[in-house]
């Protein structure tokens, strides 16, 4: 026999060893190096500035092609074949109807009053119609992906609608509103399952059949932590505003001016211009600080939640004969996306590749294939292939890959 | 141990390769298979190589799915040395990459000028057709939207004295205009300190009161007011509300609505903006004079906003970040001498700088 079965491990062992009742745990090997993704992340900046950033779609397609062939399977490569033209044309069809939307309902502005119905339903509908791109951009990018990976000279692919799943992901966002967002991990996971029953590789069909018992105890708590912290924040701002009130009520006129004159001049006394600039300074420095405090928040309350959603559906997942696990743990969840979120503000953003270096090896850490992976069971199935990139993610959900 | 691998793009099955070369075609088989597959060479591409393993990813340009990948082998580098479209792929795809960041550079290059001249001469030829109606419907929304928390200084006499003036200024086009509707263009003191005046779309002219008192004659108010209707006359309110819309949907729709986008887009409207407050204090001259009036005022009047501003601090901003061309500038081309008539009588003059004290 000189086909290749699988093989335990990242190694892999001769081909056509005996089947035994051991089931192998294979695992995803990211081969890539640091200095090679700077390089090509580099190569992308400086491309950037005379194109205006249109080279950004091709940067992003190489920075792809290299992440996906220095991933490998059971020995086998993974193939990017997208390409950057896709991904600018499907962005600029987007854009040109976005803003060609926006330009009529400004055009429209004129013509009736302010505060008229009409318009305030268009720009509320305008609004509407971005939230729902969001969720259709999702799906679609999904299946793009999945159509441009190629591993053994077969490629995945996706049925189904972006845009009925979008519809459905406005509703279900719209009935976890209503239910405090306690309906959120439960429509989360419908969604996860409706993308992932319809996705495939080869014509093998991932299957999935997901419950959401394991999330509401960490929901549940990440909520409680977020309306405590809240509640907190709100009381210690009020006390400060208060006191700050009463000790300007009881201050010395006297004391009271020299403060303001000379220690903290007032904007009046200022250039204006140096108001304008400090201020635009002051609002970054804040807004910086402001998401960092909420990104770290956010995942620290909302780790447990998150790791529980992966287990969740690894394990419920099965590709053919194949079944899945992750070893994630809540530690390894924080550490990675602190991490990255703290690399990228303190780098400015230079810091990206180091990111995307550590997230793949997360997936390859975190990721098992449970079963044997046998290629010749899985046959070419030919899904329809979109012709234009991910467009809408492009357009409203710009993620760093 | 990488080995060398076919496959073959109907199932996911990796065949364990081995290749000789026959003629013009690659023969791939496996050890039990001697002939899995015929290649025709001129028919196979590199995809891409590996620094890792060595391997290179060969494919077929008639079929996307099947592969081929090669370890280096004494095959494989006769399969490269024997046919250059394969070995020199490297070569090839470096100078693909060379050349769309090429063809890139050179649209962004020809984006950014057809931006920029489209943009600021488009607005001005399309702010020519653009009906007078809109403009009256845009100029009462923004009215509505300035004056709405402002005080209107209602002096009965200084209002007399500067509906006189805006009359004597108005040029004989805007006049055809204003026999249309009612008013024509109005003119309305706003009590305001900052010194600073305003032509909006619809023919409506804004002074604040600041600007009254920093005057010290009433030809510097009339140079003001002449800019202020030059603006008019020439349409600035509608072409840079053209100009404005169109230059924020051209960055968002290259840069997708980013805070470089941002700097970008005001940039442009800065300089668009000189380049209309120069033509306005030109057109503005011009009627002065035709009105016969002093034309010595403008100048003037420069003067006495950069003393204020020097006493007040310098400004931080350079001039070509400004939206305003340099005071010294603007002092220097307006200069005029000193025939004509005085735009108003001493006793109008006491009116109009009265005209917020009266209610």
């Amino acid at each position: 026999m000189s086909d290749i079965g699988m093989h335990p491990g990242a190694g892999g062992t001769s081909a056509g060893a005996p089947r035994t009742q051991f089931v192998p745990h294979t695992q995803f090997v990211y081969d890539g190096r640091l200095g090679e993704l700077y390089w090509i992340f580099i190569k992308n900046i400086l491309l950037m500035i005379p194109t205006l950033t249109i080279w950004r779609f091709w940067g992003k397609t190489r920075m792809r092609r290299y992440l996906w062939s220095h991933t490998s399977l059971a020995g086998d490569r993974f193939e990017y074949t997208g390409t950057g033209g896709e991904l600018f044309i499907g962005f600029l069809i987007v854009m040109v109807i976005y803003v060609a939307a926006s330009i009529g309902i400004q055009i429209l502005a004129i013509f009736v009053e302010p505060d008229s119905p009409i318009l305030i339903a268009l720009q509320f509908g305008l609004l509407f119609v971005l939230l729902y791109l969001t969720f259709v951009a999702q799906y679609a990018a999904q299946r793009y992906r999945l159509t441009r990976t190629l591993w053994r000279g077969i490629s995945g692919g996706m049925t189904g609608s972006a845009w009925r799943w979008g519809i459905k992901g406005m509703f279900f966002s719209f009935l976890s509103l209503l239910s405090l967002t306690l309906a959120w991990p439960w429509a989360q996971m419908r969604l996860i399952d409706d993308r992932l029953n319809n996705s495939y590789f080869g014509d093998a069909k991932a299957s999935i059949q997901t419950s959401s018992k394991s999330l509401y105890l960490p929901y549940i708590l990440g909520m409680l932590a977020v309306v405590v912290t809240v509640g907190m924040v709100g009381y210690l701002i009020y006390m400060m505003w208060e006191l700050t009130r009463l000790v300007q009520q009881h201050m010395p006129l006297g004391i009271n001016q020299f403060i303001g004159s000379n220690w903290f001049p007032t904007a009046a006394d200022r250039n204006p211009n140096e108001t304008i600039v400090g201020g635009v300074a002051f609002a970054v420095v804040m807004l910086i600080i402001g998401y960092l405090i909420v990104a770290t928040f956010a995942i620290l309350v909302f780790a447990a939640y998150y790791v529980a959603m992966a287990h969740e559906v690894t394990n419920k997942l099965a590709l053919g004969g194949l079944r899945f696990a992750t070893p994630l743990t809540p530690g390894a969840f924080m550490s990675r996306y602190l991490g990255n979120v703290l690399i990228i503000v303190f780098t400015l953003g230079l810091g990206l590749p180091i990111a995307v270096h550590r997230t793949m090896l997360f997936l390859a850490r975190n990721i098992e294939i449970i079963g044997e992976i046998d290629g010749s069971e899985i046959t070419r199935a030919d899904l329809p292939r979109p012709k234009f990139g991910e467009g809408l993610l492009e357009a409203f959900d710009p993620g760093i890959l | 141990m990488p080995e060398d691998r076919y496959y073959d793009g109907r199932t996911a099955t990796a065949h364990r390769a081995i290749i000789r070369l026959a003629g013009s075609d690659v023969v791939i088989g496996t050890a039990d298979t001697p002939e899995l597959a015929r290649w025709p060479i001129d028919d196979m591409r590199v995809i891409d190589a590996n620094k890792v393993t060595g391997g290179i990813n060969f494919g077929r340009v008639s079929d996307p799915a099947p592969r081929l990948v090669l370890l280096d082998s004494p095959q494989r580098q006769a399969l490269l040395a024997k046919h250059p479209h394969l070995g020199q792929w490297q070569r090839r795809a470096i100078k693909r990459g060379w050349s769309v960041g090429a063809v890139w550079t050179l649209a962004g290059l020809v984006i950014a000028t057809g931006t920029y001249f489209g943009w600021r001469d488009g607005s001005a030829a399309l702010a020519r057709i653009v009906p007078k109606a809109w403009e009256q419907r845009l100029g009462a929304h923004i009215y509505k939207a300035i004056t709405g928390n402002l005080t209107i200084c209602e002096g009965d006499g200084g209002k007399a004295a500067l509906r006189t003036l805006v009359d004597r200024l108005t040029p004989p086009e805007l006049q055809k205009n204003a026999a249309e509707k009612q008013d024509g263009i109005t003119i309305d003191v706003i009590d305001l300190k900052l010194p600073n005046a305003l032509a909006m779309p619809g023919d409506h002219v804004l002074v604040t009161s600041g600007l009254i008192e920093l005057a010290t004659s009433p030809d510097m108010l009339a140079g003001v007011i002449a800019h202020e209707i030059a603006h008019l006359d020439l349409r600035h309110p509608t072409q840079s509300a053209i100009s404005n819309l169109g230059i924020s949907a051209t960055v968002s729709i290259i840069l997708g609505g980013s805070s470089a986008g941002d700097v970008a887009t005001l940039l442009t409207i800065m300089s668009y903006s000189r380049k209309m407050e120069a033509e306005a204090d030109l057109r503005g001259l011009d009627l002065l004079k035709s009105a016969g009036l002093r034309a010595d005022g403008m100048a003037q009047f420069f003067k006495v906003m950069e003393e204020k501003m020097k006493s007040d601090g310098d400004s931080l901003l350079p001039d070509w970040l400004a939206s305003h061309p340099g005071l010294d500038e603007r002092a220097d081309y307006t200069k005029a001498d000193t025939a004509g008539a005085t735009a108003m009588t001493d006793a109008e003059w006491q009116t109009v700088k009265n005209i917020c004290q009266t209610r």
